[in-house]
């Protein structure tokens, strides 16, 4: 059993090596982001052999290393926590890891600091394991804001760019009002509780859990970007395509699920949680949804079926199943990660162009990122037998059979359908008919680290559905019977949007483009969403800070009522009481007056 | 103590017998040294405190902030180089004499046994800095500032000369040792109110207390760069290190008396933060930070919880090391771009590089990046202010955001986004610089590893 501890640390120590390897002159090598990558695929290799452990003996482990702090009645210390859920997560992520590390190689090659790049790349992973493996909540803190700051600066690559860092400093907003959220439930904990251990939180029961799990939930928005504190997510990616692929899809948004996923414990029992948890999924997943059907940036589009993905993960956990949420997470960043990565492959053989409409019959100049991105789309929409299947099939058909709220149900499957719609709408548009690009450009997709990155992916888009599905213990009993339209709703619902898609696109292809309708600008406008909270908000609140508080209250009021109030009222009362005023002239009128006066009256007296 | 007070003094001699090239650099290597000794007090072997004499003694409170102090004099005299490089030999000479008085002031003020004699020394700390402000600042509003600043804590002190004064008569010592034992409870009535305001306002006026603190941005915006460090780092700490002394005296009523100041404070913390989003003065808006964060302190003092003195003592430490460390970096900004408008000295991440690090290491810590000890002290205060009232995590919450946002905001405008033309020419960062920056970060970074040594007597 040593093995299983000594070799996850190994895992986790190995990612650290680079990092400390960037005082060296490794950093200044041009060798440096290979090392990165293979360090990473070793961790991985390494990572494996306690995952099997775990997956043959299905063994939890807790270890708690060095004692960081005991205040009063509570016990600080570095402590991991090797359970099902890191267990799983830890080698899907150094997976993914290593194939966008190797495709960011290829990405980034002319960037000049793409050392610096490759080191952010490995820092957020970093804090991303220890997120994951925390097993208190200040250590689970360190990573949730860790990935928050490496998402900012990762976002913000590009820094001479206005777009990048607007995009930065809102993703950090939005994770900010999450994290409050956070801070409350830790703050609800502790005086509840006493405690910030997870097994300790667990075991305590406690009648009215409300607060904290509205804590929770708020650090889950903001973190999984659900529907309120949804638009940072498609804002960044205004990052680099790796960015996007990392942090933006496969793993730091799914963080907020995560922690939900971590203290359901907690939320099993709480129906007006869930119900709350379950409308909101529903809402961002349909809403999402909307916004990505009629986006013409291809990266847009993958991140708002991110966000549709994220929604119904969060569905899932309202529907009372974490484990099948996080099947969901795990499948979902294979497919996700290679759908960006073959927006990136296409935007980069393009010159940098993102808009689907300028792209067309790729299928012929970039064959094989063409089979990923349909292969990957497929998976997305959840065809059967491809990775996304295991899951997202699971996860409808739980939530047909289950006695729960029909409206969010109908919503999700509405949802479903457009995911198939929209991922039509991608491969239609960018790969299908005829060249819409600028004829000189040279395209060359043949290199080896897109190529086997990508390829990598592919293969779990493939398999890993099924790897995973078939090696983990079902925790919950599956519905093992159904009727026939309940079974095959997921599928059909997904084949409609699909049918449904391509008859529109080829219908409305030649077609002239009317001024668009009101639902076309609705969806083409987010919701609108961004023009009210980002343009009203941020202006009443600036205004605010300038006009009360700085102009009037600070610079007037107080100004006005303590020190010149007083220096006015010593001033006036000064020359009140005094005789002086200043008239010298007067004064020495009156005094040369008096004198001769004087010297007169004298002089004339005698 | 007085292994620390009379190596201080020797200072001023060693000043005025250097040579002129050696001023900067023994002085420096001496104060170091010094702050070295000053170390071993924040191994606090008894849970008491430690006695030096009848006059001094530090206990876990005052030694972290002891040690701040006197790490501190080093770094001052390394940061202002090159706002003196212009001066005559003597005015420098004199320069350094004042930050040494400053740091020898404050040095007995933290270890003072006697509450008058913690006065006396309170009020005399006005003197080196109100010369160091009115001196060397670089603008003729220096002036006004300098009268702001003594007007606003000296009216603020004079009643607790007073109070203190009853005090003595009434209990018949000040010894902060003995008087914990001695205290009567402080009930309810005018005469108490009035005595609770005379002993609190003093130190609100200096922390500063929102409504009060219009001295702060005045007194930071003019005060050279050493001025700002040590008025920022310690001199609103001599506040938050009074009030935790003092309060031993007032309870109960503190209790009840909390609450306007509470309130006003939870406020301003807001406001303040909402200020700094709309500032385009680079040390104004660090100011406003400084009150925005010196809010917190003021309610984890009055809330007087375990974890809150907790969070204050740590909040204290922390900030005075990001705070003096930001004041440092806007400085280096000035020094190249000779203006303290941040629109004018954009997109420097370009042009120096390690300079764009330390402002991103001290944005992050300014906001209470985990695990740094910013986040300890404040995650701590947030703690007790949610047990004494669930709602105030509300606004709590809301300065969280808007600190990280001004933070970056700091960040982005200076170091992000194209940089302008009137900046290709300017300086690299010399190595004094970064190694300035360096030693406000390093104990920021080691204390995160062990966060016991400051989180004061309660612990």
């Amino acid at each position: 059993m040593n093995l299983f501890t000594s070799s996850i640390l190994v895992t986790l120590f190995m990612l650290t090596l680079p990092i400390m390897m960037a005082n060296t002159s490794m950093y200044i090598n041009k060798l440096y982001p290979r090392y990165v990558k293979t360090t990473i695929s070793y961790a991985f290799m390494i990572s494996l052999i306690p995952t099997m452990m775990f997956l043959h003996l299905g063994q939890d482990t807790m270890i708690s290393n060095w004692h960081w702090i005991t205040i009063q009645t509570m016990k600080l210390s570095l402590s991991f926590k090797f359970d099902y859920f890191s267990m799983i997560f830890v080698p899907v992520a150094l997976f993914v890891t290593w194939s966008i590390m190797e495709f960011s190689i290829w990405y980034m090659h002319s960037d000049p600091y793409i050392n610096r790049f490759f080191k952010y790349l490995l820092l957020f992973l970093i804090t991303m394991m220890i997120l994951v493996t925390a097993n208190n909540m200040f250590q689970l803190f360190i990573g949730w804001e860790g990935v928050g700051i490496m998402s900012f600066l990762l976002i913000g690559w590009w820094y001479g760019r206005t777009d990048a860092n607007t995009a930065a400093l809102q993703a950090i907003l939005y994770n900010r009002i999450g994290d409050v959220g956070f801070i409350m439930a830790m703050a609800w904990f502790l005086t509840n509780l006493n405690t910030w251990d997870l097994q300790q939180i667990f075991m305590t029961n406690h009648e009215n859990l409300n607060i904290p799990l509205i804590g929770l939930m708020l650090a889950a928005t903001g973190k999984s970007a659900q529907f309120g504190l949804h638009p940072w997510l498609p804002s960044a990616m205004e990052g680099p395509t790796p960015v996007s692929a990392l942090l933006h899809s496969s793993t730091m948004v799914v963080a907020g699920v995560f922690l939900l996923i971590r203290f359901h414990p907690l939320m099993e029992h709480n129906k007006t949680l869930q119900t709350i948890t379950l409308c909101l999924g529903a809402i961002t997943t349909l809403f999402t949804a909307i916004c990505a059907l009629t986006q013409n940036d291809i990266k847009k589009i993958v991140a708002f079926s991110t966000s549709s993905q994220l929604g119904l993960m969060i569905v899932t956990i309202g529907i009372n199943q974490p484990y099948l949420a996080f099947l969901h997470i795990c499948t979902h960043a294979f497919f996700k990660a290679m759908l960006f990565m073959c927006s990136g492959s296409i935007i980069h053989s393009l010159n940098d162009e993102q808009d689907i409409r300028k792209m067309g019959g790729l299928f012929k100049a970039l064959p094989f990122t063409t089979t990923s991105l349909i292969v990957g789309s497929l998976a997305l929409t959840g065809m059967p037998f491809l990775t996304g299947f295991y899951s997202k099939d699971l996860i409808i058909e739980t939530a047909n059979t289950s006695y729960t709220n029909a409206w969010a149900l109908l919503m999700t499957l509405v949802a479903t359908s457009m995911t198939a719609a929209y991922s039509t709408r991608i491969m239609f548009f960018a790969l299908l008919g005829q060249p819409r690009f600028s004829p000189i450009i040279t395209i060359n997709e043949n290199d080896p680290h897109l190529i086997n990155s990508i390829k990598r992916l592919l293969f779990g888009s493939i398999f890993a559905g099924f790897l995973i599905s078939y090696n983990i213990t079902p925790t919950t009993t599956p519905q093992m019977t159904m009727p026939h339209y309940l079974k095959m709703m997921a599928l059909i619902v997904t084949i409609l949007g699909f049918i449904l898609a391509l008859e529109l696109n080829l219908m409305m292809q030649n077609l002239k483009f009317k001024y668009p309708s009101g639902l076309f600008k609705f969806s083409n406008m987010l919701g609108y969403f961004p023009t009210i909270i980002h343009r009203l908000m941020p202006k009443t609140n600036l205004l605010m800070g300038q006009k009360s508080a700085s102009t009037l209250l600070d610079m007037t009021w107080m100004e006005k009522i303590l020190p010149k109030s007083i220096s006015h009222f010593q001033m006036k009362s000064s020359i009140a009481v005094s005789n002086q005023k200043g008239l010298i002239k007067l004064y020495f009128m009156s005094f040369m007056l008096t004198l001769t006066l004087s010297l007169l009256t004298l002089s004339f007296h005698g | 103590m007085l292994k620390i007070i009379v190596p201080t003094m020797m200072l001023i001699p060693l000043t005025w017998l250097s040579k002129p090239s050696m001023i900067w650099i023994n002085t420096t290597a001496y104060s170091m040294l010094i702050s070295l000794i000053g170390l071993t007090y924040l191994n606090q072997f008894t849970d008491n405190n430690l006695n030096f004499s009848l006059l001094f003694f530090t206990d876990s409170l005052s030694a972290p902030l002891l040690v701040l102090t006197t790490w501190l004099l080093p770094l001052m005299l390394m940061a202002s180089q090159h706002h003196l490089s212009k001066e005559t030999l003597t005015r420098k000479k004199l320069y350094i004499t004042m930050l040494v008085t400053l740091q020898l002031l404050l040095i007995m003020t933290f270890t003072a046994t006697e509450l008058i004699m913690f006065y006396i020394l309170f009020e005399a700390t006005l003197m080196p800095t109100l010369i160091i402000i009115t001196r060397w600042g670089n603008q003729t509003e220096r002036l006004n500032a300098g009268l702001y600043f003594l007007f606003y804590t000296l009216v603020g002190s004079l009643p607790l000369l007073i109070a203190l004064l009853w005090l003595q008569s009434n209990l018949g010592t000040l010894n902060l040792l003995v008087i914990q034992y001695w205290t009567q409870p402080l009930l309810s009535s005018w005469s108490n109110t009035l005595l609770w305001l005379a002993c609190m306002m003093a130190f609100m006026v200096k922390m500063p207390l929102y409504g009060l603190h219009l001295w702060l941005p005045k007194a930071h915006v003019e005060a050279p760069i050493a001025g700002s460090m040590v008025l920022a780092a310690v001199l609103l700490k001599l506040g938050g290190y009074g009030m935790m002394r003092i309060t031993i005296l007032l309870n109960p009523l503190t209790d009840f008396m909390a609450y306007p100041f509470m309130m006003l404070s939870l406020w301003g913390m807001i406001m303040t933060s909402s200020i700094c989003l709309r500032q385009t003065d680079l040390k104004s808006l660090i100011a406003y930070s400084s009150v925005s964060h010196m809010a917190l302190v003021i309610v984890a003092v009055l809330i007087q919880s375990p974890w809150s003195y907790m969070g204050a003592t740590a909040l204290m430490i922390a900030h005075g090391l990001t705070s003096s460390m930001l004041f440092c970096l806007a400085n280096s900004n000035y020094e190249r771009i000779h203006s303290r408008t941040m629109i004018l000295a954009r997109g420097l991440q370009t042009l120096l590089p390690l300079m764009a690090a330390w402002w991103l290491l001290a944005s992050l810590t300014n906001l209470a990046l985990p695990p740094t000890i910013n986040l300890v002290g404040e995650l701590f205060v947030v703690m007790a202010s949610f047990s004494w009232s669930n709602i105030t995590i509300i606004l709590m919450g809301i300065n969280i955001t808007i600190t990280a946002l001004y933070s970056l905001y700091m960040l982005i405008t200076t170091q992000r986004g194209k940089y302008t033309h009137h900046v290709k020419n300017i300086k690299p960062s010399f190595t004094r610089e970064n190694s300035l920056m360096t030693l406000h970060l390093l104990p920021l970074l080691l204390l995160s590893l062990n966060p016991k040594v400051i989180l004061g007597p309660i612990y």
